[in-house]
């Protein structure tokens, strides 16, 4: 009934717009909502963060005055060194002149054939939180990506309760990160009320208790984020394991290939596509890790965000804050660009 | 057919909305719900009974919001809150360290306070530290200061006469202890445990060894930058000696209720910990607290006589829609019988010196006459001298003291790189220079 009453109203004459240009203007007035809600919600919390990183704002200091300092924030966060510091010599001696009265401080020293250097920075915890972020990108994503892609393989494979087993393997992708990764500390606690600890105990894998948390800070994040992004790199890759034909194997196996050789010879290639969408998506993830670093380790080894939000919420900077939102925002913009560009991933 | 449905069940269900809202506005109306922001750490259980207490003769609703357990995080949150002007929360607990801080977002107690004619009877240095440009921020409600606690079975067991008062001393005690307890079978038993996490926590247990050790207070009242000295140094490596040894190697992720956790399971032969620690490891306000060590352990001044101020504040926030009401809620909380009350169930230290007078108190806990003077002379951290700056030093001093714990950095390292951070974050005003001498 409702499509036989408007058809009349739409052949009315006198409307000289074409059907084409009709449904452009119906599609904008739907758009409209989506884009009046993107607008609130995703592009002005963005561009504010860009406005504030130009200032010096408190947070939650509501009668301070605001002032412009151009690119001040932006020079204190990136300026960082790598000087020669002789062992006579003492840090004060080689220390540039402060840059806009930030005073460089000491990152490392660094020992490079039997020459010892320092590299210096005037904010030394941003750059040791960007060190901390890309070794537990590299470990997370490397890992997820290989065991991910076994397990795939697993359930790919025709058994008996597959359909079941594919349910159970996602379970940790679907708990929360801050709620699994509570779980998780308590789990890798420092005496055998720890389940790990316990396990490997019990196993006669270690001899005595280990603090995870703290001999090995990088290690149980990775370990952690591992544990929960396995199923979600799984799920992705087996989607493109299903797309793979059966009859290329059947083809290979008839010519006498081995397991290992179809894997290299036609697994692989032809789930290439899928590895590298599962990878952007697991870099891009693993550079703003946020929860994990922040309820496993807290301030003792911060990640970027983290850092952050310890700019934000403990040291009351809103303009210095945003900045390194900023700086994450950029980061995570080349990474993004540099692999489509790599492997050539076309835009659509 | 459908619409002879539709129109009986949509009058249905605009009844139902209506009685929903009346109902919640007359609940609204005859019971106000004040909603008190407060730190997950102790018997919150008991806290709230109290809480209700008050509830009950005045007929208010009074709801515990629960903060995380450790400072640093607690103040993030809180800060959260008060950037977004919420009226969520009314009352709130907050640390000695801050009112300098969170003044802009709190509501003046100043006439409550003197309403109530209690300004009189508080340790007077405890309110005037919660006074900012003549505003009262805050009202004391328990001090605290850092305290040893040790087991007095194990340490007839082992032959000691009392608690060790030098750090000496109680190496070597925690060590045999521990050698012993091992022997007899408990693998994990250790003799040591602190708050060895990178938060506020362990600024306060640096601050105590290093103050009982001669190395000054970090930053000193007359804005030396004093931390990069010998006997600070010193202190450091001892602590740092610990780790591993007569300390568990995971104390360095420790706060204060993962030491309490372990020292309560009698797993620890010494803990330093605040006081409310002390009726917790004896089964708490209504003894339903699992412990193993009622009545096994006492408490005494941390060796050297360091010994941190800690305490916490009441205060109201500014966009709080109930200010008057939480005002009154405030002062009945920090009321002497209130005080006696939270310090037998809670063994939360009384701001007020008569009250450690009473009776009762020195019954129930005759240690605590011994200890008034370490109380009463506790080492308040930098916060005054560095004001709005505090949270940054704190940070930068804990995080250097946790590289340190952790074998990350040597201690004169850590400590050099932590002065050029103060001088840092401090400006020009702030001079380096050798702490007092004492």
């Amino acid at each position: 009934m409702a499509v036989a009453a408007s058809t009349p109203k739409a052949a009315r004459p006198g409307r000289e717009l074409s059907l084409e240009a009709r449904q452009a203007r119906l599609a904008l007035k739907l758009l409209l909502p989506t884009i009046a809600v993107l607008v609130i919600v995703a592009f002005y919390p963005l561009a504010r963060t860009f406005t504030s990183s130009f200032t010096d704002e408190p947070f939650a200091q509501p009668d301070t005055p605001v002032n412009q300092v151009g690119l001040a924030n932006y020079q204190r966060l990136l300026s960082f060194q790598l000087l020669l510091f002789p062992e006579e010599m003492s840090l004060r001696d080689v220390l540039p002149e402060p840059v806009n009265g930030s005073r460089y401080q000491r990152v490392q020293n660094i020992d490079l054939f039997g020459t010892r250097y320092v590299l210096v920075a005037t904010d030394p915890d941003f750059i040791t939180s960007v060190f901390n972020t890309i070794i537990f990108t590299f470990f997370s994503v490397t890992l997820e990506l290989s065991l991910g892609l076994l397990v795939a393989m697993v359930v790919n494979a025709r058994f008996r309760g597959r359909g079941l087993m594919r349910a159970i393997m996602l379970i940790p992708w679907a708990i929360p990160t801050a709620i699994s990764t509570v779980l998780w500390r308590h789990m890798l606690g420092d005496n055998s009320s720890g389940a790990l600890n316990a396990i490997l105990l019990q196993l006669g894998l270690i001899q005595q208790s280990q603090a995870w948390r703290a001999s090995y800070p990088l290690f149980s994040v990775v370990f952690v984020d591992v544990w929960k992004t396995i199923p979600f790199m799984s799920l992705l890759l087996l989607a493109g394991l299903q797309t793979i034909p059966g009859d290329l194997y059947e083809a290979a196996s008839v010519d006498g290939a081995t397991p290992i050789q179809r894997f290299f010879r036609i697994t692989l290639p032809l789930l290439m596509p899928t590895i590298v969408i599962a990878l952007i998506f697991r870099t891009l993830d693993a550079l703003r890790a946020f929860d994990v670093f922040q309820v496993l380790l807290g301030r003792s080894t911060p990640s970027m965000a983290v850092y952050n939000y310890e700019k934000l919420v403990s040291s009351f900077q809103f303009g210095y804050a945003s900045a390194v939102g900023v700086i994450i925002f950029i980061l995570i913009f080349a990474f993004t660009v540099l692999y489509m560009s790599a492997f050539g991933v076309e835009e659509d | 057919m459908r619409k002879r449905l539709f129109r009986p069940l949509s009058l249905l269900l605009v009844l139902i909305a209506i009685v929903i809202a009346s109902s919640a506005f007359v609940r609204a109306q005859d019971m106000p719900t004040l909603r008190v922001f407060l730190g997950s750490v102790g018997d919150l259980d008991t806290e709230q009974a109290i809480l209700d207490r008050w509830g009950a003769e005045n007929n208010v609703t009074v709801e515990i919001v629960r903060g995380p357990q450790s400072a640093t995080d607690y103040l993030a949150q809180l800060q959260q809150i008060f950037a977004a002007q919420s009226a969520e929360i009314d009352l709130i607990q907050f640390d000695v360290i801050w009112p300098g801080i969170l003044a802009p977002n709190m509501f003046d107690l100043a006439p409550a306070l003197e309403e109530s004619g209690l300004a009189d009877q508080f340790y007077q240095r405890i309110l005037a530290n919660n006074t900012v440009d003549g505003k009262v921020v805050g009202l004391p409600w328990f001090t605290d200061a850092g305290m040893l606690y040790y087991r007095t079975d194990l340490l007839e067991k082992y032959g000691f006469e009392g608690a060790p008062t030098t750090w000496d001393e109680l190496e070597s005690m925690a060590q045999t202890i521990q050698d012993g307890e091992r022997e007899a079978g408990n693998a994990e038993f250790y003799g040591f445990v602190f708050q060895g996490n990178a938060y506020e926590g362990l600024t306060c247990d640096a601050l105590e060894w290093q103050f009982g050790n001669g190395g000054g207070s970090i930053v000193e009242a007359d804005k030396t930058i004093s931390v990069n000295n010998p006997n600070a140094i010193a202190a450091f490596e001892r602590a740092a000696g610990w780790v591993g040894t007569i300390s568990p190697e995971g104390v360095t992720t420790y706060q204060e209720e993962d030491a309490r956790r372990v020292f309560q399971a009698g797993n620890a032969a010494f803990m330093r910990n605040w006081p409310y620690a002390y009726v917790l490891g004896n089964g708490g306000a209504d003894g339903t607290q699992e412990t193993a060590i009622k009545d096994l352990f006492s408490v005494a001044a941390l060796p050297g006589g360091g010994a941190a101020l800690g305490g916490w504040q009441l205060g109201v926030s500014a966009y709080s829609a109930n200010a008057d009401l939480a005002s009154q809620l405030a002062i009945w909380l920090v009321q002497p019988e209130q005080q006696k009350e939270r310090w037998l169930k809670l063994t939360n230290l009384p701001t007020m010196p008569e009250v450690y007078q009473d009776a009762e108190v020195l019954e129930a806990t005759p240690w605590i006459e011994a200890l008034i003077p370490v109380f009463e002379n506790a080492s308040p951290r930098p916060s005054t001298v560095t004001a709005e700056k505090y949270n940054d030093v704190s940070t930068a001093y804990f995080t250097a003291v946790h590289s340190i714990m952790t074998g990350e950095s040597d201690a004169q390292t850590a400590v050099e790189d932590l002065e050029l951070a103060l001088q840092d974050i401090l400006g020009d005003e702030f001079q380096v220079g050798p702490p007092p001498e004492m």
